[in-house]
């Protein structure tokens, strides 16, 4: 393994509390400056801050003016400020020009940086990471052509980087920002590159435009542009996460295709599929009237209204052949008020307000139709609604936008949803109408057509439209532009686009949720396995286990989900879900600083930083691996960390710490995702380093983590522990004593124990496989206990755990259930499940006392989460996995389904989370 | 110590394979077929000149892991595809029998995936430049299986082959869905999509290597609902206009057998092509008030009288043998058009 430089050197400017990882210098008298490394092989990197003026086709002189904390620069007609920050390790350039002229500038601010060749090297154009072969290499525009690898839903990463083996400078803009057009661009420089990333503004006459200009060097390590990723993630981190926070309730499961939406959905069902939104499509009857105004109803469609598939809504019909205005708003109410909060619905609000029915937009929003569409189209024909033809619509500062952000509002005040689906998020098409002509309009920019407005700059308003003004509501991407709080990704992971793509998605969706949503393995299997019908059985499931690993092995890497038609049949992929969506809620990261002694490429991913880190490692082979690993403490954080295997139930590792490294064993089981947690981060450890032998212990109410040190003298050092979710740190001992704070004296061969218990559970996993439910493990026989005067919220949390059993009778797990709903006191000597919601209760738990378990919330919402989890315990008593048969559509075909007799059938399982095989 | 870990889909390697090859031959041409790909044509090569007139099937491996390796392919080569079941990209062993070595058959159980065998004896005579295609498909399936086949040749290359894909206009409605509405009939070279048929062929022509490539198929099994398919792209940095035939559907009950033929001929000597009569091919080039007239047959044919109709004008003229590789020329004192019947009594057209 190569040594690497761990470089955090001094800002030359101190005033800043924040080091990045070179020296800089405050730009001079023309805008030029340099980033340097200083270490045993120094490095300098001249930049420069520059203004092109599009107008006169020159670059426009700048001359300092003043300097100070910020610099003020004169040039032809305009003014640049230049106040530098740093944040995390990037260095920014907050930004402002100021049109001092009488016409407007078409301006063009550039980052240009001269950086040595070593003919290794590649440049991560912000759309991919290409060899430096043959220069220039230039990337234009947010849809990075002319690569012309322009899958819909890509966008560029707003950064660029040219990659040296030892260091990369890179170079971009704060993400989210609106910006019209950016670009960058690698050249030959006599031999050295000349890197340049830039801008464009169209500024009118006395107005100004801020903006920020972000640079980084940093150490090429554990990948190629994952570095730069990973600083500029580490120093937005609010860019990169939810804005509707990391408790929302529904952004973190997984989405089930319109299963919900289309029919009556069956709670039940959708919890085992661990399922909390729905993408709600087309509750509307026109694009462009998301609400359904009155004197809008009646129209004539291009084509006659019809029936189509997505005209049910939760079984109930919405024919708009015949279906009046009142008794749609009725039907959409009821069926809203039902099942939107239970269920996740993302109201699809007529794709971000980038389509509108053409009819609608010619007759009253002609100011917002985008004609510039930029190689996209401007008409959609048949699409959400077949009857309409849609036109491409810019819904920020025009007529559409004003009456749709109304319209956002009132179907929110009506249908009370707790999300909007975005689809078609994606930038490319370029408004040039009355609105970019506005002098105050943000991300005007300027091409050779003159102004215009990049579709991105309305939907970035538009997601942040919905955080401000309808607080707490999530915004589902399809696509990724914008501030959304979950993105979907229309491809499967067997399609070419996925890897195309991929990890580009990923890089701008940062830590929030993703889902797949492709065609599973029912269209890809016949091209894929032509021969099917002359295979056995065994070998066809065979290949199938290899895919569904293959699938199992990206939604790790990625932080992805996929939806039932990979699922059913394949136990690992249900098995594993409780752990992927565990660890995809601490935060995907870019860069994975693991190292392993092996010339085999295995799967790896990391998920939280310091102590919270997990990480992933998947052996594809078809033989295990052990293999010696190094983790780069310095790229987690601050500390030097502990792993050991995640399991649910017990796990021992033992790991040296050196330098910032620390070293372990990591077994790589064949074929099964393999997890390592850290346990806690040392802030000093002894500087010959430190060997400690980690074991754990969980239970469905306590993780204890013993940590053997085999050090020969005390120490002393600062503990971070890990935050476990649904479970608190309940104390730290150092040889049986219990620690206050988290400093701690470690003396010689010292133990240290973390005692973690549950929020919510007071038993144990021995305790639930022995509670009676079932006198024969067969035929379920218990009573829910509800206070005598039950409220709605126990009565609903009654029937969720009745139902719980009624699924295992259905799905024969259970033969039969008598599963009674009592009020007042229940059978004594009967086991029983006790409910009480908003009674007594501060705090939501489940204990268990002899043959009753008693559950009990201070609140309805608590109430819900608390049954929710109690159900997933239940699960590990009375296991079910999904088997082939089909949901809905695109899961095994049918032919292949029958041709196997497979509808019954499930891929074997390897509990590769349990030491004891579950038990 | 590596760093060992897959990053970013970098692991996905695309390598160069390869079918197995066999073949047919005569004196005049080489037929490469590809046994693992469900018996495909894939090459067909001019033995005088070694000029091979086909692009070929192109295979490459594809591994993202070890778990998911694939095999991507470009859909060419000639066998049987069908409309509505799009078979083009997918491969399979068929099992290979020499009847005698002008034949090959190749069999398939569940011929590329679809719920049917699909059999198919392809001969080339000696002394011929024509092949044919004898075709058996038996439904396996428990649905009506419904048979339109579908020949598809990819000629290499657009730049320097001219499609002779004879349309005929004025079709508004057809079976097979949005044929292109042409104002009259003509021979499209092109265009691109479907197309309702003029006559029962469709050809390219190699100017510089003076041959013409074609797809004969049955009258009877092609009209009124067949039709012909072309399409324009680019492979491998080359490009390329397709030539594919549509025969009418038919439906082939369950555990029920259908059979079909097809004949592709090379004519050797012409640098166009008007019609294909039988197994003649004609070309009409204006000489002044006379037209000559080049007939190349794709194999040897008898003597006779051709009659010729130019308007109200009728008369025979003798024809001797004609053999392939060899072209029979003729001027007249007509203008086009014309049509007519060659001794073996097939009819042509020429406009």
């Amino acid at each position: 393994m190569k040594k690497l430089l761990t470089i955090f050197l001094l800002a030359a400017i101190p005033v800043f509390a924040q080091l990045p990882e070179f020296l800089w210098h405050s730009p001079g008298k023309d805008g030029s400056f340099k980033l340097q490394i200083a270490e045993k092989n120094p490095l300098s990197i001249p930049g420069k801050i520059r203004i092109y003026n599009g107008k006169s086709k020159k670059y426009t002189p700048l001359r300092l003016l003043s300097q100070g904390k910020e610099l003020v620069f004169a040039a032809d007609d305009c003014q640049l400020i230049v106040r530098p920050e740093v944040r995390g390790k990037l260095l920014i350039f907050n930004n402002s020009l100021i049109n001092t002229g009488k016409q407007e500038l078409f301006l063009q601010p550039e980052l240009v940086f001269t950086f040595p060749t070593s003919g290794q090297d590649f440049f991560f154009n912000g759309y991919e990471t290409l060899p430096v072969k043959k220069l220039p290499l230039h990337r234009i525009g947010l849809k990075g052509r002319p690569e012309k690898k322009l899958a819909g839903i890509t966008q560029v990463f707003p950064a660029a980087g040219v990659i040296g083996p030892e260091y990369t400078l890179f170079a971009g803009q704060v993400p989210q920002e609106l910006v019209s057009y950016h670009a960058a661009h690698l050249e030959a420089a006599g031999n050295a590159y000349r890197f340049t990333f830039d801008q464009r503004h169209a500024i009118g006459a006395g107005k100004k435009v801020d903006f920020k200009l972000i640079m980084g060097l940093t150490a090429t390590r554990y990948g190629r542009e994952q570095a730069m990723i990973q600083r500029i993630f580490d120093a937005f981190p609010e860019l990169f996460g939810p804005v509707v926070g990391w408790d929302n309730p529904y952004i973190w499961g997984t989405e089930q295709y319109l299963v919900s939406y289309l029919d009556i959905p069956d709670y039940e069902a959708e919890r085992r599929y661990h399922a909390t939104l729905t993408w709600a499509f087309v509750p509307f009857k026109r694009a462009g009237d998301i609400y359904g105004e009155a004197d809008l109803w009646d129209y004539k469609p291009l084509r006659p209204f019809k029936w189509w598939y997505n005209t049910r809504i939760a079984g109930k019909t919405f024919d708009y052949r015949n279906l009046s205005w009142e008794k749609f708003h009725a039907q959409r109410r009821e069926v809203w008020n039902k099942y939107a909060k239970d269920f996740g619905y993302a109201f699809y609000n007529s794709a971000a307000g980038v389509w509108c029915e053409d009819q609608l937009a010619v007759q009253r929003y002609s100011d917002s139709i985008v004609d510039d569409t930029d190689k996209v189209k401007k008409y959609l024909s048949p699409w959400c609604t077949p009857w309409d033809q849609h036109v491409r619509v810019f819904s920020y500062g025009t007529s559409f936008g004003k009456k749709f952000r109304s319209d956002m509002k009132k179907v929110h005040a009506e249908l009370g949803m707790p999300g909007f689906a975005f689809d078609c998020v994606t930038p490319g098409a370029y408004y040039r109408g009355p609105a970019a002509q506005d002098p105050d309009m943000p991300g005007r920019a300027w091409d050779a057509e003159g102004v215009f407005i990049d579709q991105s700059v309305a939907i970035i308003k538009l997601t942040d439209f919905v955080h401000e003004e309808l607080p707490g509501t999530f915004v589902w991407l399809n696509g990724i532009t914008g501030r959304g709080d979950s993105c979907m990704l229309e491809y499967g992971i067997f399609e070419d686009s996925f890897r195309s793509v991929m990890p580009l998605v990923r890089y701008n969706a940062g830590q929030i949720p993703m889902q797949t949503r492709g065609y599973g393995f029912n269209r890809f299997l016949f091209d894929y396995l032509p021969d099917w019908r002359n295979m056995s059985k065994e070998e066809f499931t065979a290949e199938l286990q290899k895919l569904s690993v293959h699938l199992i092995f990206n939604y790790f890497q990625y932080g992805l989900t996929g939806t039932y038609n990979t699922a059913n049949g394949c136990s690992l992929e249900q098995y594993i879900m409780p752990e992927l969506l565990e660890v995809r809620k601490l935060g995907w990261q870019a860069q994975v600083p693991v190292s392993v002694d092996s010339d085999k490429l295995f799967y790896s991913a990391r998920y939280g930083t310091g102590a919270d880190t997990v990480i992933f490692m998947g052996n594809p082979y078809a033989e295990n691996a052990t293999a010696h690993a190094v983790i780069g403490n310095d790229i987690l954080g601050k500390e030097n960390y502990i792993f050991i295997r995640k399991m649910r139930d017990c796990a021992a590792a033992v790991n040296r710490i050196k330098g910032r490294t620390t070293e372990l064993e990591v077994q790589l089981l064949s074929r099964l995702p393999v997890l390592y947690e850290s346990i806690c981060g040392l802030s000093s450890v002894p500087e010959k380093g430190l060997e400690v032998d980690a074991v754990v212990q969980k239970d469905l109410n306590a993780i204890t983590y013993q940590l053997q040190f085999k050090n020969d003298r005390k120490f002393t050092t600062q503990l971070t522990p890990r935050r476990i979710a649904d479970f608190e740190l309940a104390e730290i001992t150092v040889n049986g004593q219990k620690i206050s704070g988290r400093n701690l004296t470690i003396p010689a061969d010292g133990k240290v124990e973390l005692k973690y218990r549950s929020k919510y559970f007071t038993f144990s996993k021995a305790d639930l496989m022995q509670f009676p439910f079932a006198a024969d493990n067969r035929n379920a026989a218990l009573e829910i206990v509800l206070p005598q005067d039950a409220n709605a919220s126990e009565l609903r949390q009654a029937e969720r755990l009745k139902k719980v059993f009624d699924f295992l009778v259905k799905h024969k797990v259970l033969e039969s259930s008598d599963i009674a709903i009592v009020r007042g006191k229940g059978t004594v000597g009967k086991p029983q499940i006790v409910i009480t919601v908003k009674r007594s209760a501060s705090t939501p738990q489940v204990s268990l006392n002899e043959n009753v378990w008693q559950i009990n919330a201070p609140d309805a919402a608590a109430a819900d989460l608390l049954v929710r989890k109690f159900s997933y315990i239940l699960d590990q008593k009375f296991e079910y996995i999904f088997p082939f048969q089909p949901r809905a559509w695109d899961c095994l075909h049918p032919d292949m389904l029958k041709y196997f007799d497979l509808a019954q059938d499930r891929l074997p399982l390897e509990r590769c989370f349990e030491n004891n095989g579950g038990n | 110590m590596t760093t060992a870990v897959l990053l970013a889909g970098a692991a996905v390697t695309e390598q160069p394979a390869g079918y197995r090859k066999a073949v047919l031959k005569n004196r005049f041409l080489e037929l490469e077929f590809m046994p693992d790909s469900l018996g495909r044509l894939n090459q067909i090569k001019l033995n005088h000149s070694g000029r091979k007139l086909l692009l070929e099937r192109i295979l490459t491996k594809v591994s993202v892991d070890p778990l998911y390796e694939f095999y991507r392919n470009n859909s060419f080569g000639c066998g049987e595809n069908f409309w509505k079941n799009y078979v083009a990209q997918r491969d399979g062993k068929s099992q290979l029998i020499r009847p005698d070595k002008n034949s090959i058959v190749f069999k398939n159980k569940w011929y590329g995936g679809l719920p049917i065998d699909v059999q198919r004896n392809s001969v080339l005579l000696p002394d011929s430049t024509m092949w044919r295609y004898e075709v058996e498909v038996f439904n396996r399936g428990q649905k009506p299986f419904y048979m339109a086949l579908w020949y598809a040749l990819t000629p290499d290359n657009a730049a320097n082959s001219i499609l002779q894909l004879p349309a005929v206009g004025q079709v508004k409605k057809h079976l097979l869905g949005n044929v292109n509405i042409l104002k009259q009939d003509k021979i499209v070279s092109t265009e691109t999509g479907l197309f309702a048929p003029g006559r029962n062929w469709i050809a390219t022509v190699y100017p510089e290597d003076k041959a013409v490539l074609a797809i004969i198929a049955p009258p009877e099994e092609f009209f009124p609902d067949g039709g012909f398919y072309s399409w324009f792209g680019e492979d491998n940095q080359v490009k390329y206009r397709s030539m594919e035939i549509i025969f009418n559907g038919r439906s082939i009950a369950p555990e029920q057998s259908a059979r079909s033929s097809c004949i592709f001929a090379v004519f050797l000597g012409l640098s166009g092509v008007k019609d294909i009569a039988g197994v003649t091919a004609i070309d009409a080039r204006p000489n002044g008030r006379q037209i000559t007239l080049q007939l190349s047959a794709a194999r040897q044919t008898a003597p006779g009288k051709m009659r010729i109709s130019a308007g109200k004008q009728q008369y025979e003229i003798a024809i001797p043998e004609l053999f392939p590789g060899k072209i029979h020329q003729i001027t007249i004192a007509n203008a086009l058009p014309l049509s007519g019947t060659l001794p073996d009594g097939s009819k042509f057209d020429l406009r």
